[in-house]
């Protein structure tokens, strides 16, 4: 039984780095211009955007600096929100599934701008007072002993 | 009717009056019947900012800020801190934001040289001066500096919990406001109201007058002897008796109350607004699907009532009166596939009012060319539309992210035509853009003329 249960796990892992290194046929900035139903139809366009996600959030790596890889990384994990929800609100039809996708697309695109102008900044450089002026929120630090 | 969203597109497409103009082009199209001095203005309730479109040019000649935002010069109490704007959610929840909170209802006073406008999450409401496009009240900021706004904005008038929509008094002394919170109607003495905008010692509210519960607008007679006041949350029309003195003052008192369930069974009528000539009352049933008509006169009658498919949630309603016709237009939330370019629309319901009441019905519909239509309003000479939509562009789209007017020519009522569609675009103060968004109420005005509400 051991061995059939560590069979499955190579298997999917190996179904799951096929997966990832699928050729770049689709990416975020290259999605189709089509904004009513298409073709390839519902299940289609969401798995060619998670594909994408998925590439453009291992695309960037790891640098060494948390806060430049969370953004880096959260800003395609957003955009690959939006674009479920784009795909909801076209072939969708449940009216509050339909507000919970309008909500996806409003905020998170005010935060993917939020956190592309944060990177900028933070990838040319330490930033911890914008503006010289003491943060109010977020610190993170060490309790007195 | 009953049909389901996707057949209501199909059935109504044969009638749907599509897109004369493509999508997307250039937007100063000439716009016949507009004065040099008309503007449109749009209630964005999630940026709580007033767009101002010229309609001559069918650009965005300004935005009137009604937020707090760089006031302060400290970073952290600006919009943008350290290249990061909050969204439009969390704006409203920075410290030491004292700006509005939801801008949605709005009207003009008779002589359109005021616009009152209400922060439904402020509990208040601004005034407007239309010949200036400005706030009144705003002063100067104590810590303005080349990185701040010069103005600190004013708090207006408190009025109560959640104030709906605003209605000038036919004589422009008074300000109703439905307080849809407290089930009661502010009744506003104008001219105090402008004071206290002003940091003045005028106490604007004359009184606050019981009402229906839930109460959403009030709409006057054309006489001004009456006020119909339709609610939210109850199936009832009330009707009250201004007494309207000498002193140009109300001493409103209830005349009677019509139960609606017929035409409302679900008791959700946000809008109303009466016919030009004023012999009709005509209410939107958002909940119902459908609008009503209704004989103006101390005991007003049901004329009749007209369902506009299924969901399709009727927002607000407009007349378009003039030598080609008489239609009565009402601007639909839901969204249909089969948009211009694809893209997905609401649509705009047209009725027939020439036909005799009792058998007017839906005679065409054409698509808003934006999403979740809401306010629309009518030039004085009844040949331009303008319509203020509540969601953005979707992604992929020529405005994407944008909330968007849309224009329309209707000099001939049953078959209008498409002019533009206007992103509304940002509010621009030093530290950053604030995205204008979710247009509620519209209003056109052309201040020193007659409005709808004179």
């Amino acid at each position: 039984m051991g061995r059939w249960i560590k069979k499955l796990a190579f298997v999917c892992a190996m179904v799951a780095l096929i997966a990832c290194s699928q050729p770049d046929h689709f990416t975020m900035q290259h999605q189709p211009a089509a904004v009513s139903a298409s073709r390839q139809g519902f299940a289609g366009e969401m798995e060619a955007g998670m594909q994408a996600m998925m590439k453009d959030m291992h695309a960037p790596g790891f640098t060494g600096n948390p806060d430049v890889d969370f953004l880096a990384m959260m800003i395609p994990h957003h955009q690959g929100a939006v674009e479920m929800a784009r795909l909801a609100l076209i072939y969708g039809k449940d009216s509050l599934t339909r507000r919970v996708a309008e909500e996806i697309i409003a905020s998170q695109t005010a935060e993917i701008a939020a956190m592309k102008e944060r990177l900028a900044i933070l990838r040319r450089g330490e930033d911890p007072n914008p503006g010289n002026f003491p943060a109010l929120h977020g610190t993170r630090g060490v309790a007195p002993q | 009717m009953d049909w389901t969203r996707r057949e209501f597109v199909a059935n109504m497409g044969a009638l749907a009056i599509g897109a004369a103009l493509p999508l997307g082009r250039a937007l100063a199209q000439s716009a016949s019947g507009a004065n040099g001095r008309d503007r449109v203005l749009l209630c964005n309730e999630d940026s709580n900012t007033l767009s101002v479109i010229d309609p001559n040019t069918n650009t965005v000649a300004g935005t009137i800020n009604l937020t707090s935002f760089d006031e302060d010069p400290r970073p952290p109490f600006r919009l943008v801190t350290g290249g990061v704007t909050p969204s439009h959610a969390g704006m409203i929840a920075k410290p030491l934001y004292h700006g509005a909170i939801n801008i949605h209802g709005a009207a003009p006073a008779p002589d359109n040289k005021l616009l009152a406008c209400t922060g439904r999450g402020t509990s208040n409401v601004y005034l407007i001066d239309l010949e200036t496009m400005s706030v009144i009240g705003n002063t100067p900021n104590p810590q303005a500096s080349n990185q701040t706004n010069a103005e600190r904005i004013t708090t207006g008038v408190l009025v109560g919990r959640e104030p709906h929509e605003p209605t000038f008094s036919r004589n422009g002394k008074e300000l109703w406001i439905t307080v849809r919170g407290e089930n009661r109607i502010a009744v506003l003495d104008t001219a105090a109201a402008i004071d206290e905008s002003r940091g003045g010692a005028s106490r604007a509210v004359r009184q606050y007058v019981d009402c229906i519960n839930g109460p959403a607008q009030v709409w006057f007679s054309g006489d001004g002897t009456l006020a119909f006041v339709i609610s939210q949350k109850a199936s009832q029309l009330e009707v009250m008796d201004t007494h309207f003195g000498a002193d140009g003052f109300s001493r409103p008192k209830r005349r009677m109350l019509i139960d609606i369930k017929t035409q409302d069974p679900f008791g959700f009528t946000p809008f109303q607004k009466t016919v030009p000539d004023g012999t009709e009352l005509w209410l939107s049933h958002k909940l119902a699907d459908a609008v009503s008509a209704w004989s103006v006169g101390a005991e007003p009658k049901a004329l009749e009532a007209i369902s506009l498919g299924k969901l399709a949630r009727p927002n607000h309603v407009e007349f378009v009166e003039n030598t080609r016709g008489k239609a009565v237009y009402a601007s639909l939330a839901r969204v249909d596939d089969g948009g211009p370019g694809g893209i997905a629309a609401s649509h705009i319901a047209i009725i027939d009012r020439s036909a005799a009441p009792g058998s007017r019905k839906v005679v065409g519909t054409f698509f808003s060319h934006g999403r979740e239509a809401h306010g629309l309003w009518t030039n004085p000479e009844n040949s331009l539309l303008y319509i203020a939509h509540e969601q953005d562009e979707l992604p992929n789209t020529p405005n994407a992210g944008q909330t968007a007017c849309t224009a329309f020519d209707v000099s001939d009522p049953f078959k209008p035509q498409f002019i533009a569609q206007i992103p509304l675009g940002d509010l621009v103060v030093p530290s950053g853009k604030l995205r204008n968004k979710k247009s509620i109420n519209l209003v056109y005005v052309r201040p020193g003329a007659r409005s709808q509400t004179a």
